[in-house]
Order: structure tokens, then sequence, then C-alpha cells
């Protein structure tokens, strides 16, 4: 598998999973430490922790120590690589009419 | 098969419509004759090689795309075939990459005269909607570009 389809794989994985994504939308308002966001989603710190660890893996966001705190920043990027993918499977569908149009306006008396 | 629990899972739907100026057995016949399916799968800088098709419920797909980056099978069987109406079968990159296991496209003809108006659904069971709770995200990219936005 190529790089990108595993950046890919492991975005689309991520995000599967609807705690992970409230948690990209909350991060996509502004940073949050690990405890802010154990008590948005009312959850312990050690299972933030995982569902931090596997966003991170996907690069969809970055860490950063602030004294005692983790804070969580949000990185946009690999979110446009997964919709960079979903637009061309679009276009595979969108171009593929506009050949069968040709097609058939080619090949009907 | 599509079951309506499918109906409650974390989805992407990809749309494409069109309304074709012909009669609809003629574009439903585009989906299913292997020889016309040739002429237009797929995006146009793909040429398309082999094309197997069993048409029947159950009966397989099998199209080879021939990519600028190399050769790609889309590979499926199909779940519904109402000549005219629908058509449904499963639809499987191989290789499969980004690693999206098996997705469905739903195709739908609509009688509009002596056109036929095509709509053709693309479900894919995995989401990237970071918003969405119950309801799968479609093309359209909003709730996607306000998020972006947000960060910048």
């Amino acid at each position: 598998m190529t790089t990108k389809a595993a950046q890919l794989d492991s975005i689309f994985s991520a995000l599967a999973d609807p705690t992970r994504r409230q948690m990209i939308e909350q991060l996509g308002k502004r940073d949050h430490t690990i405890a802010e966001l154990a008590g948005m989603f009312d959850m312990s710190l050690p299972a933030v922790s995982k569902h931090i660890k596997v966003l991170d893996n996907a690069k969809l966001l970055s860490r950063e120590r602030s004294g005692k705190y983790v804070v969580c920043h949000y990185e946009p990027k690999p979110m446009k690589e997964a919709l960079k993918w979903l637009n061309k499977q679009q276009q595979f569908w969108n171009e593929g009419f506009d050949k069968l149009e040709k097609y058939l306006d080619a090949n009907s008396k | 098969m599509q079951t309506a629990n499918d109906m409650d899972q974390d989805k992407t739907i990809i749309r494409c419509s069109r309304t074709f100026g012909h009669p609809v057995s003629k574009v439903y016949e585009a989906f299913v004759n292997p020889a016309l399916v040739q002429q237009w799968y797929g995006p146009k800088e793909f040429t398309i090689g082999t094309v197997n098709i069993v048409p029947e419920v159950n009966g397989s797909l099998e199209i080879e795309l021939v990519t600028p980056k190399g050769t790609l099978w889309v590979k499926g069987i199909f779940t519904e075939m109402i000549p005219g109406v629908r058509l449904a079968y499963t639809f499987v990159y191989e290789p499969d990459m980004p690693n999206l296991g098996r997705t469905l496209v739903t195709i739908h003809f609509k009688e509009q005269g002596t056109a036929t108006e095509v709509e053709l659904i693309h479900t894919i069971y995995k989401t990237i909607n970071p918003g969405g709770r119950t309801k799968g995200w479609e093309t359209g990219f909003d709730k996607m570009e306000q998020i972006l936005n947000q960060s910048k």
C-alpha cells in the first residue's frame, strides 16, 4: 500500500468512531486539553487519551505539553486529503456520466 | 445486501444525477451490457479493459480500469436488478485503496417522457463526517468546509 493510501486508511478508521468525530468537531472550534475533553465527553482520562492517540496517529491533531496539561490542536490537512479522495470518487461518476451521455447521443438514430 | 440496520450506520454518500435524453430501456442497458459499460465507465483519463458482467441478482461484475498509474479493478455482486427501475451492486476496488471495504452502488432510473433521469448513490460504510451522529455525510462539503475554516 502506498503511503498516501495508508494515510487515508488511518483517517477513515480514526473517523469511523462517532466520539472521535465529535472530538475533532470540538477541536475544530478551539484547542482543548485532554482533561477538558474528558469533562466534555464524560470520560476518564485514559479513555480520552486512547481516542486522542488514534487521532494523533492519523495526524488529525497535534499534542503539546503546557505545564502539567497536554493541549490538543486540530490539524486540518489530513481531512483535506480525505475530502480530496471523496471528490475524486464523485468525479469518477460525473465524468463517467459525461462519457455515457456522449456515447448515447452518438449512437442514437 | 442492504438491511434496515445499514440505514443506522455511519456512512458517506456520494450522489450523481443526470437526465439522459434517451429512453429508459436504452439507458438501463448501458449499465448492464458489458460492451456498453466499456464505453463510459470511470473518469475521463481511465480506459476500460475487460468487463465481465453476469446480469442477475447475485451475479458478478468485474471491470478493469486502466488508469495513468496502473490497472485497478472494480468488483462486485448485483444485489438488486429491476430492469428500467433500479440496479444495485456491491463495489470494491481491487486493490482496495484506501481500505473502504464493501461499498454499495444503487442506481435509480426514472422515465421522463422520452428521457431518463438517473440517480446514482454510492454508499461508503465509513464516514469522515465530524459532526454526523446519526445521519450520513453527503457530498456538498458544507460541514467539512465549516470545520476547515474554523481551524484555518
